[in-house]
């Protein structure tokens, strides 16, 4: 065997993988040629080293982050199922349904439009059947609401933009609503949170607390760009009552000199 | 559950009971992050990249056959992703080819913090200096007990040249780690 053949089977050789024959071959060579004695030695303190490097761990939101997804796909497989075979189902049964004959066709036609104008004088929706749909549409509702106060509570920034912009699909917003998201405006760590918190309030400013919340959050925001957000908003509202904190924030000189001017731009505006 | 054979259980998963890829990810979740991990020196990235290979896992799960080992087809699909995903990055951030491959460096600072033992630390340093290539086959022949028959089909290469690469990409490390040391190659 010549040497680099010899060197070539090294790796299988260290890890035990060689038959017998070709271990024995390996091993005869070691002991007639230095070389490769040196090199095999050498090489398999470094291969053993490398073999006791100890494996890392991912961290745990990749566990949570793959299971997410596999139920997401169960979900789309569950929904994209019964349609197909359904109507698989369906055409069937209907051809079953249908007489061959012409005659007899024209017939079955007459016969399921007499039925439907009886059935349809009988089975008025009723009152309560309405009331159910509201009930189910207010369920719905309730839960958008839930949803999003829950995740404007979550750890993650991007979380609590979702949170956000689930709001949008809340309609008439509850009190426990509409405190989370002037929660959120007043104290979330993130800017664009924040910023995505005023914006969603934009849509229930009819709400005096919202109006409150805005002109009481103002000069505390640290952020210049929230500052400006809320400025704009009020002046697009028209609050008359935000003048005095705009006048406030026109004459504290520790203040951002763009917001400092923002205000004093709104105040023009407004009065 | 357990006695289950890999490739059975993604034969399951290809012909509907997506559920089954749960025991799959339990099983090599882990041995494919260290891979990516060794690659990339990058946590984050890795962490992306084994949710991405699931993700085409199940996209691609009509594709199976079950000619070969589950393993190789994920590790197949894996080295497959991360070309695009270099690209991807290499188109973002306009990099070249050798910043790619930094992105392994020695001083990436996730890589310091995991390995506590000095040692070991040069070791994964001077690992994190092959050439992607190089880095490849040997992470592939020494931490996954992957016989050779399997790497070359994960490469798409031959046994002989598998065989031949682990070997040179051993010397290279082995240089790359006694220039750390300090110690000279004999």
């Amino acid at each position: 065997m010549k040497c680099d053949e010899v060197k070539n089977q090294f790796p299988e050789y260290w890890s035990g993988e060689l038959d017998e024959a070709a271990k024995f071959e390996v091993e005869s060579h070691l002991a007639i040629c230095a070389g490769c004695r040196e090199e095999n030695e050498s090489l398999n303190a470094v291969w053993t080293k490398l073999g006791a490097l100890p494996p890392e761990q991912p961290s745990p939101a990749l566990r949570a982050r793959f299971y997410a997804m596999l139920e997401g796909y169960q979900q789309g497989l569950a929904q994209a199922k019964p349609v197909r075979s359904w109507r698989e189902v369906l055409g069937t049964w209907l051809s079953r349904l249908v007489p061959r004959r012409p005659v007899f066709q024209l017939a079955t036609a007459a016969l399921l439009l007499i039925l439907g104008f009886t059935g349809g004088y009988f089975l008025k929706p009723s009152p309560e059947s309405s009331n159910e749909v509201a009930q189910l549409r207010e369920e719905v509702h309730d839960m958008r609401q839930m949803v999003t106060v829950s995740l404007l509570k979550q750890q993650s920034a991007s979380e609590r933009l979702k949170g956000v912009s689930w709001s949008n699909q809340v309609m008439h917003p509850d009190p426990e609503l509409l405190s989370a998201l002037l929660q959120t405006m007043n104290y979330d760590p993130n800017v664009d949170v924040r910023l995505a918190a005023i914006d969603a309030l934009n849509r229930f400013s009819t709400d005096p607390t919202v109006r409150k919340g805005l002109i009481e959050s103002l000069p505390k925001q640290d952020s210049p760009l929230v500052q400006i957000a809320m400025i704009d908003l009020l002046v697009q509202l028209h609050e008359r009552q935000s003048i005095d904190v705009l006048k406030q924030l026109t004459q504290d000189q520790e203040l951002n000199r763009v917001v400092r001017e923002r205000a004093q731009w709104g105040l023009q505006k407004l009065s | 559950m357990s006695s289950l054979t890999d490739q059975s259980l993604m034969q399951q998963v290809r012909d509907g009971d997506v559920g089954k890829l749960g025991i799959l990810f339990e099983r090599h979740h882990g041995m494919l992050f260290n891979f990516l991990l060794r690659l990339t020196g990058d946590r984050q990235l890795s962490e992306d990249l084994v949710q991405e290979v699931f993700v085409r896992l199940l996209k691609y799960r009509h594709t199976y056959r079950g000619e070969s080992q589950f393993t190789t087809w994920m590790f197949q699909i894996a080295r497959n992703m991360r070309v695009d995903q270099f690209r991807k990055q290499r188109q973002e951030n306009d990099l070249t080819d050798d910043e790619v491959e930094e992105y392994a460096s020695p001083n990436a600072s996730p890589r310091d913090r995991l390995v506590q033992n000095q040692e070991m630390r040069l070791l994964n340093d001077a690992l994190g200096r092959l050439p992607k290539e190089k880095r490849e086959v040997l992470i592939l022949s020494r931490f996954h007990d992957l016989k050779h028959e399997e790497i070359a089909e994960i490469l798409g290469c031959s046994v002989p040249s598998v065989k031949a690469k682990v070997f040179r990409a051993m010397q290279d490390l082995r240089e790359n780690y006694f220039e750390l040391t300090g110690e000279r190659a004999s």
